[in-house]
């Protein structure tokens, strides 16, 4: 930044309180792409608003934050528990002779008629929709618009495809029994971490039954003895609906924060190489996690330490697999896994030997693979007593000069190290080589 | 067909946009496609601030406008309509961090309060230290705040409500919403410092 500028800076916030100073340069933003008019109408028409066109049928303006489709029923339901659920379901009846959509449904005080509004057909670039409005469905929702799209298959919005229920003898007495009996159910863990599979459970397994879960978390699914993963961190409320074929008489249950879904940590790590040659290579862990209240630190598989920042001795040459596991304070974990490569003269080419004696045969030594390499490498050979004799970043060869103004003898005998800085970290190599 | 557009900041004559807000009530795409045009740049960003995907942003954005059209009719002129669009967005994107449960409020801490009023004493007169600072660095910066503290941040520090009227939209207490805003303001700075500091 130019002195002019930072004045001109400190020209304008001079004074200002901190909110003023973020409000002034958030004013200075430019205007933000948005989508076209063109593509905004498709949204209009086809209610693709909103990640919404895996999803069969939408509802738009409400409490209800979730909704799905199944068996020809369509079902939302409140998902922070905090507002009240005044409709449990409503089946959607087309009637295509008098353009008309009637809503048949479930009603906490036990009406069956929720309404009818206009039906429209709109085509869209999916196909043809049917879409109606239907104002003052309830206190909560004062316009309620439920539109049909062709259902397309998305991962993150899947209606799992019903499942035959578990035979078992539904009880005479279903009707009358209490909701939270005929629904009541559970999970087999409650408190997990993002990317377990749970499994839900209902505590009586009905037949002739349609269920349905919703998970909280935009989720459903149909079957009766589900697996579900969360993909997100929170507590979720579950809401199970079951509904008795015969006559179509639903209960439904939630039961608040019933499962909590931990965040995981995110395991990383950096290395490097001390500037230090050495035969046996000295390798600089550091642990770069978020989140994590400890770190453990597996070498080889087998080997264990733990700690911020360690250091492990490669004594033998070839791939070594490093993991570094991160707990979190709730006990979730994630593992990062990298390969560390030391190398010995095989690695790079270099040869065992040679002899500077100026005979124009191996007068000078390099590693062959040196002298076309494109990563930034540091070369550096030590005599016996650990001093630095030479050392060098580019492909510039060893001609045997010693820092004292010698030449090295037949017989003495150099060890050397390379370290290579790849894309994700350091390669190592180190060996011996004697002078003839 | 370019699927994104650039709308330019629009300068909207009260009597054109009044026009505009007609044909909208009225169901004409005309009036609704002027209204998107004009204002749909201006509450992208605003959104932004709450939601930190670009996506999840634009998903915000959709469903305001659709919200806004079905509802155009209840708009009677008082009060800017800007204003009244803006609610409806910053509502949105308040509900979408909901129902995706990003929103999961930090209890009150009184703590937390005195460091408020403290901190709020020391900032007078050093704005200097603030020079050099752009929207990217403070949207980056929000980025990095949890979506609760952005959301009480917004609310409070940009978008003037009071801790009143937070609480009220938020389902929190008064306490809840001062005490979460002094988290984010203080994790703010902070961000801040170092970003200017790297610079």
């Amino acid at each position: 930044m130019s002195e002019e500028q930072n004045e001109e800076g400190k020209k304008r916030t001079a004074g200002a309180s901190f909110e003023q100073v973020l409000k002034s340069a958030l004013e200075k933003a430019p205007a933000m792409a948005v989508p076209s008019w063109a593509t905004m109408q498709t949204a209009m028409a086809g209610g693709a608003a909103g990640g919404a066109a895996a999803a069969s049928w939408r509802w738009i303006i409400g409490p209800a934050a979730s909704a799905a489709l199944i068996g020809g029923v369509f079902w939302f339901g409140d998902q922070d528990g905090k507002e009240e659920q005044p409709v449990e379901a409503i089946e959607i009846v087309e009637d295509a002779a008098s353009s008309s959509v009637a809503f048949q449904g479930k009603h906490e005080e036990g009406e069956d008629h929720m309404g009818a509004g206009p039906r429209e057909e709109v085509a869209n670039d999916e196909g043809l929709s049917v879409q109606t409005a239907l104002d003052q469905l309830s206190d909560d929702a004062t316009v309620v618009s439920v539109e049909k799209t062709p259902v397309t298959k998305s991962p993150d919005k899947r209606v799992d495809q019903p499942i035959a229920p578990e035979p078992e003898e539904v009880p005479a007495d279903w009707a009358e029994l209490p909701t939270e009996k005929v629904a009541a159910f559970g999970v087999d863990i409650q408190r997990a971490c993002v990317g377990t599979q749970i499994g839900f459970r209902m505590a009586r397994p009905m037949k002739d039954v349609r269920v349905l879960w919703n998970f909280g978390d935009g989720q459903f699914s149909s079957k009766s003895a589900p697996q579900h993963t969360f993909n997100a961190p929170g507590t979720y409320d579950i809401t199970l609906s079951v509904t008795r074929i015969s006559d179509g008489l639903i209960r439904t249950r939630t039961i608040d924060n019933l499962v909590t879904i931990h965040p995981n940590p995110e395991a990383d790590f950096t290395w490097s190489v001390p500037n230090t040659a050495n035969k046996e290579p000295l390798v600089e862990l550091r642990d770069r996690s978020r989140d994590a209240a400890s770190v453990m630190w597996v070498v080889d598989g087998a080997e264990t330490e733990e700690g911020k920042s360690v250091s492990f001795v490669f004594p033998r040459v070839g791939e070594h697999r490093v993991q570094l596991v991160a707990s979190s304070p709730n006990g979730c974990q994630s593992v990062a896994d990298h390969l560390l490569v030391v190398g010995g003269r095989f690695g790079l080419g270099g040869s065992a030997r040679f002899s500077p004696d100026g005979d124009g045969r191996y007068d000078t030594f390099l590693p062959r693979k040196l002298l076309s390499e494109e990563s930034p490498f540091v070369f550096r050979i030590e005599d016996e007593t650990g001093h630095i004799v030479f050392e060098t970043t580019v492909p510039k060869a060893w001609d045997g000069s010693l820092p004292s103004g010698e030449q090295a003898k037949p017989g003495d005998r150099f060890a050397w190290t390379a370290v290579i800085q790849g894309d994700v970290g350091p390669s190592y190599f180190s060996d011996e080589v004697v002078v003839e | 067909m370019n699927r994104f557009v650039n709308s330019p900041n629009v300068s909207v004559k009260q009597d054109q946009l009044k026009g505009w807000i007609l044909s909208a009530q009225a169901g004409e795409q005309r009036g609704q496609q002027h209204i998107y045009e004009a204002f749909a740049p201006g509450m992208l960003l605003a959104i932004r601030r709450y939601i930190s995907g670009e996506q999840e942003a634009l998903d915000v954005l959709q469903d305001g406008f659709i919200k806004v059209f079905r509802n155009i009719g209840g708009y009677t002129f008082k009060g800017s309509f800007e204003g009244w669009l803006r609610r409806i967005m910053v509502h949105m994107a308040i509900d979408a961090l909901r129902a995706n449960k990003q929103l999961q409020w930090v209890g009150e801490n009184e703590e937390m309060l005195d460091v408020l009023s403290e901190r709020q004493r020391s900032d007078e007169g050093e704005g200097p230290e603030w020079a050099g600072l752009d929207y990217r660095d403070v949207f980056d910066a929000m980025d990095d705040l949890s979506p609760m503290y952005r959301a009480v941040f917004n609310l409070y520090a940009l978008e003037d409500h009071s801790h009143r009227e937070i609480s009220e939209r938020l389902g929190i207490s008064e306490g809840t919403s001062k005490s979460n805003y002094a988290k984010a303001r203080r994790n703010l700075r902070d961000m801040l410092r170092r970003k200017l500091k790297e610079k």
